[in-house]
């Protein structure tokens, strides 16, 4: 019994010393009803510190727990909790026992955070944006979407850019509709039907090509939601109103897409300033050979939204249809006409600086008016398999202007009319034939006729000195037939990581100019034939592509002027190397390096020797007529980031163009006319710039952020009045665009640009900074009951502009849609502007314009859809 | 089954292709329990600390049931009901799996014991084998909290496998669990990293569930039932060769395997064989 007791005496004394350090608490977690509370958390926490936790634990199913403590503290909290039941804390002495905790079932409220779809994703080389997670209640078109993603931008002309270069080819569902006319689409498709918008990066679109020919440039591809293929769409727009004219804008749109067929056809007209012409641009690089010599002298127009000083009546249809053939063949037409009146009215004062640091002024008071048709028509077959690739492309397209203006000039009233037709006739013809993994042979044929007669008269005759007449009466025809045609092999040789692709190449252009102005003739023409071999070294590694290209011809030009029947040729062996090396870092960086020399050709443009009327008081004839050439060497570095998580897309470019001209052609300035004169040179312009550009996107209230800026320098020679000048210049631009969405009832967009430059004469002081400040702001509203409210400010500031620097417009419109209809009131220049005043400066020429702007009007929009 | 195996990857980015995860296709699908939350993470990973090409990602459902927890892919899940869906409708071949999700599934029960675990490695099935859940001792750091998904969370830091690891929970949600085999916090594990950030966890969503939670078993039932241990250290074998350890696989042949870089060209297989990837597992046991 004496040694119980003792052991007793050293067990208590034990436990209390354990008991002072570590404090044993135990118990059950149950309901008032008595029953144990499963997975209910514990924690114990310091009475002087509630947010310390000490220790914790769960209960077992039946509700009971027990936790170790080490605390200083006198007492503890412990605290209960789980989702089932209302939290618990109850105060408790520091000390081991059993403590249970009577708690309360409710279950509690839980926040949640779901998970919405991602925004941007990836899939090899494909990005995808969710288009339901970029578009706003307002958006009509799918350029309104596109231009709130990160990374893609779309320029005033509906150009879509992917991280600052043109996209190469748009599809929809993997079908090229548009040929290069993507304007078209991305303008009438409505955004509500597409599901996804694909960037295709290095996307390789002959797939014959394959993994033998890098394409740096992105593609992009139309995701149509799944109700909207295989139905018929039309829809059609009425409006009416009325500004200083009773105002008209109708539109039908209608649309099919299937696997197999697309169709997209369009009929628009209005005369409330929407520029029509702007959607049938093509983005291929099928340009037009030639270009008018002799031009009528409009109203040049101001750099402010085109709605607002496009005085216009404007018709347009398109047609675009594609047909599958086969699994990888397609058949595609597209045509489209467009007709259209437009008014201008101006007045300018333009200033050319003179070799002696005088200016030569001219005031200009132009009222015209053109009249233009236009149509195109294009026929286009493509296959392409794994292996073949055949595209065969033939194009018609037809230009007519006619136009007529009025200018008050140097105390003279001047009347002009002028009129230009262009025709043309393109072929292109592409074919791949990949036998194996590295061979195979391409062949590559295009072949342009055109023609382009234009005729200009002015009354009175400002050169009365030198052409007979009191009026002046001109023709001019500038034709071309020009053909390219490469025939080369995939690769013929293969060293290593090095493949070979020898090409045979054959140019041949003719052009011919005829003129007569009065007495005054010319008729002749240029024959350039350039024919030779090039090498493309390509070097595949890793992650790096270089490829050096280095063509080797003979180029023969021959001048014959059918007048004085006198002939001059010139042959010449010219090779113009081209490097182009890229190095993806990683699937986030990219780095790449480009280099070229070419020499450039004679044109007929600056070889008539008699003279040619270029504008009503521009009199032109070339005394050095030679065949020159000269040489232009560019370089230019890029450098792309991107990151789909965080939606982050930057980059820089850095260029340097040298041109070194053989013959320097300029202006020789006497009162309101000018001649253009031309004198041989040894000098050299040079030309840096760089931009630094970023795009990024925010989960955050739809938030998109792009910016850049460019800085640019230059120094070039300029021939004014028989004297070589060199001047240089300096210029600082910015952009930025934001959109926004911070409320259901409100999203914010904002584009604004800052540009500021500034130009030399040497010997002379800098010519003062221009500086330029456009900002672009739209508030949309979205109310109760479906209407919504946008208001749009646009503020234009010119630091050269005599008076009021700033100039600001106003918009509002109101929509309401119920059931397939959907209304739109809207009222451009609120604030009823009348002028614009604008100032420009560029190469030592200054110039202060006013030009009349729309008036204040109201317009009334009905969108319905018939099927 | 008679296959063509070829295998798309630049040998020298081997680390970013060569585990390259195939879609299976669902055989059958088996409601165990119903899921009452769901919590979404992002999870970065590498294959080892110094992996140069940067994070592999992934989003990772961690679903929570009346019984069990399910911790899986959302990427490989999504796959593989697409693949399945296409064969179902006829296709010949189906789309694979895009980008580099961590193969790894879980589903273990709501308390301590065993988690049934599957490790997909590339084209050679899975590994199918159950591990131990510890019971980790968490420390706190009262000091620090940070708010993420608008939840108020608390610091803590563990031991676990060989690691150590600092996790974010929050007391407003009283669920002691997390992704992996985390828990035994006072709330729902929100963030958790490995100290030299091999593998980072971040919720990215909680939501409320309905949905059941299903064990899937797939069709060319290559599954290898196994150990832990064995697990362990196939993968060490397969990352120190994963071109030796699929010629292995298959038999030995080398032929049967054609290595096509991403230039188009086909790779000597030797040259391919002794390319390693660097590797140190989650857990070092």
């Amino acid at each position: 019994m004496r040694y119980l007791n003792i052991i007793i005496v050293i067990a208590f004394v034990v436990i209390t010393a354990y008991a002072n350090a570590r404090t044993v608490i135990a118990g059950v977690v149950k309901t008032s009803q008595g029953r144990g509370v499963d997975m209910a958390s514990l924690v114990v926490l310091p009475i002087n510190s509630p947010k310390q936790f000490l220790s914790s634990t769960f209960t077992d199913e039946d509700g009971s727990y027990i936790l170790n403590v080490s605390s200083d503290c006198d007492s503890l909290l412990l605290k209960a909790s789980s989702i089932e039941i209302a939290p618990t804390t109850i105060r408790i002495p520091n000390c081991s026992g059993k403590y249970d905790i009577i708690v309360e079932d409710k279950a509690i409220e839980l926040k949640e955070v779901v998970v919405k779809s991602k925004k941007i994703y990836s899939h090899g080389d494909t990005i995808n944006y969710n288009v339901a997670n970029f578009l706003g209640q307002n958006d009509q078109a799918l350029a309104d979407v596109l231009k709130k993603m990160p990374g893609i931008s779309v320029s005033e002309s509906g150009q879509v850019s992917y991280q600052g270069k043109p996209i190469k080819n748009f599809y929809i569902e993997g079908l090229d509709l548009m040929k290069g006319h993507y304007g078209i689409a991305t303008q009438n498709i409505d955004p509500n039907n597409i599901a996804t918008v694909q960037v295709l990066e290095n996307h390789q679109d002959i797939k014959a090509l394959e993994g033998l020919r890098p394409e740096e440039q992105a593609s992009i591809n139309i995701r149509l939601k799944e109700g909207v293929k295989g139905v018929f769409n039309l829809i059609a727009t009425l409006g009416g109103g009325y500004g200083d004219e009773a105002l008209w804008n109708n539109s039908a749109i209608a649309t099919y897409f299937t696997r197999s067929s697309q169709f997209l056809a369009t009929y628009k007209g209005n005369n409330t300033g929407e520029d029509l012409s702007r959607e049938l641009y093509s983005f291929d690089n099928d340009y037009s050979r030639t270009s008018n010599i002799a031009n009528i002298s409009m109203p040049s127009v101001p750099g402010i939204d085109k709605r607002f000083y496009y005085f216009n009546r404007s018709h347009s249809a398109t047609f675009n249809n594609v047909y599958r053939i086969g699994k990888s063949g397609e058949f595609g037409i597209n045509a489209a006409y467009l007709n259209d009146s437009d008014s201008r009215q101006s007045y300018s004062n333009t200033a050319n600086t003179l070799p002696d640091g005088s200016q030569n002024i001219v005031d200009e008071l132009m009222n015209g008016v053109s009249r233009t048709d236009k149509a195109y028509g294009d026929l286009t077959y493509l296959l392409n398999g794994d292996t073949k690739y055949i595209k065969e492309q033939l194009k018609f397209d037809w230009f007519s202007t006619d136009a007529d203006s009025r200018i008050f000039a140097g105390g003279d009233d001047i009347v002009q009319i002028g009129k230009t037709d262009e025709y043309r006739l393109f072929n292109k013809f592409h074919m791949t034939n990949r036998s194996s993994e590295y061979r195979g042979y391409e062949i590559y044929s295009v072949i342009n006729l055109e023609k382009r007669p234009h005729s200009l008269s002015v009354n009175p005759n400002l050169f009365s000195e030198l052409i007979n007449g009191d009026m002046l009466w001109q023709n001019v025809d500038y034709r071309d037939l020009s053909t390219e045609n490469r025939v080369g092999l995939l690769s013929a040789w293969r060293i290593g990581n090095v493949n070979i692709h020898p090409t045979y190449f054959m140019n041949y252009t003719h052009n011919s100019l005829t003129s007569a102005l009065s007495d005054t003739h010319n008729d002749l023409y240029l024959d350039n034939l350039a024919t030779g071999i090039s090498a493309e070294i390509a070097w595949r590694y890793r992650k790096v592509n270089a490829s050096l290209y280095i063509p080797v011809g003979y180029r023969f030009f021959n001048l014959k002027n059918r007048l004085t029947n006198v002939s001059t040729g010139k042959n010449s062996v010219r090779v113009e190397p081209r490097l182009d090396f890229s190095y993806k870092i990683s699937s986030n960086h990219d780095l790449s390096l480009k280099s070229a020399l070419n020499y450039s050709s004679p044109s007929i443009q600056n070889l008539y020797s008699n003279y040619i009327l270029t504008s009503y008081r521009q009199l032109s004839a070339y005394e050095v007529a030679g065949l020159f050439e000269g040489i232009n060497l560019s370089n230019s570095l890029s450098y792309n980031f991107k990151d789909l998580f965080s939606m982050s897309f930057a980059g820089v470019d850095i260029s340097w163009n040298r041109q070194k001209p053989d013959v320097l052609y300029g202006s020789y300035y006497d009162g309101l006319v000018e001649r253009v004169i031309s004198q041989r040179t040894n000098e050299t312009s040079d030309m840096i710039s760089a931009i630094i550009r970023g795009s990024q996107g925010f989960d955050w209230r739809r938030l998109k952020i792009g910016l850049s800026a460019s800085y640019s320098c230059y120094t070039s020679p300029l021939l004014v009045q028989n004297t070589v000048i060199r001047y240089s210049g300096n210029a600082i631009g910015v952009n930025g665009d934001i959109s926004l969405t911070p409320f259901k009832w409100l999203s914010i967009s904002y584009e604004g640009e800052y540009y500021q430059s500034a130009s030399r004469q040497k010997g002379f002081d800098r010519m003062p900074w221009i500086k330029t400040l456009t900002n672009k702001g739209t508030l949309d509203f979205n109310l109760p009951g479906g209407i919504s409210i946008r208001t749009s400010v646009y503020h234009y500031y010119n630091n050269f502009n005599d008076g009021d620097k700033s100039f600001i417009l106003l918009n509002a419109e109101a929509r309401y849609s119920i059931k397939r209809f959907s209304f739109k009131l809207s009222c451009d220049n609120l604030l009823n502007r009348k002028e614009y005043v604008y100032s420009s400066s560029s190469a030592l020429t200054e110039s202060n314009s006013i030009y009349n702007i729309r008036s204040r009007s109201i317009l009334l929009k009905i969108r319905f859809r018939i099927f | 089954m008679k296959q063509l195996i070829l295998l798309m990857f630049a040998i020298l980015s081997v680390a970013a292709s060569a585990q390259e995860t195939c879609s299976r296709l669902i055989d059958k699908a088996t409601p165990i329990d119903t899921a009452k939350y769901k919590v979404t993470y992002s999870l970065k990973y590498k294959f080892h600390p110094d992996q140069q090409e940067g994070y592999f990602t992934d989003t990772r459902i961690v679903q929570i049931g009346k019984r069990s927890i399910k911790d899986y892919s959302d990427i490989i899940n999504h796959f593989d009901s697409l693949a399945t869906e296409q064969v179902r409708r006829g296709a010949s071949s189906y789309s694979n799996v895009s980008g580099m999700p961590w193969p790894v599934e879980i589903i273990r029960p709501l308390r301590g014991g065993n988690a049934d675990m599957k490790y997909r490695l590339g084209i050679n099935g899975f590994f199918v084998y159950t591990d131990s859940v510890p019971s980790i001792q968490w420390e706190f750091s009262p000091e620090e909290s940070t708010s993420i998904l608008g939840y108020e969370c608390n610091k803590a830091t563990a031991d676990f496998a060989g690691r150590k690891y600092t996790a974010w929970f929050t007391s407003e949600l009283p669920l002691p669990f997390g992704p992996y085999k985390f828990g035994g916090l006072p709330g729902l594990i929100l963030k958790i990293e490995s100290s030299e950030k091999q593998f980072v966890w971040e919720a990215v969503g909680f939501e409320k569930s309905n949905a059941p939670i299903i064990q899937y078993s797939y069709q060319d039932g290559n599954d290898k039932l196994c150990s832990a241990s064995d697990v362990d250290k196939t993968l060490v074998r397969y990352f120190q060769s994963p071109v030796a350890f699929i010629i292995a696989s298959l038999g030995g042949d080398s032929r049967r395997m054609h290595i096509v870089g991403k230039d188009g060209k086909e790779v000597d297989t030797t040259d391919a064989t002794k390319q390693s990837i660097p590797y140190k597992p989650l857990e070092i046991r």
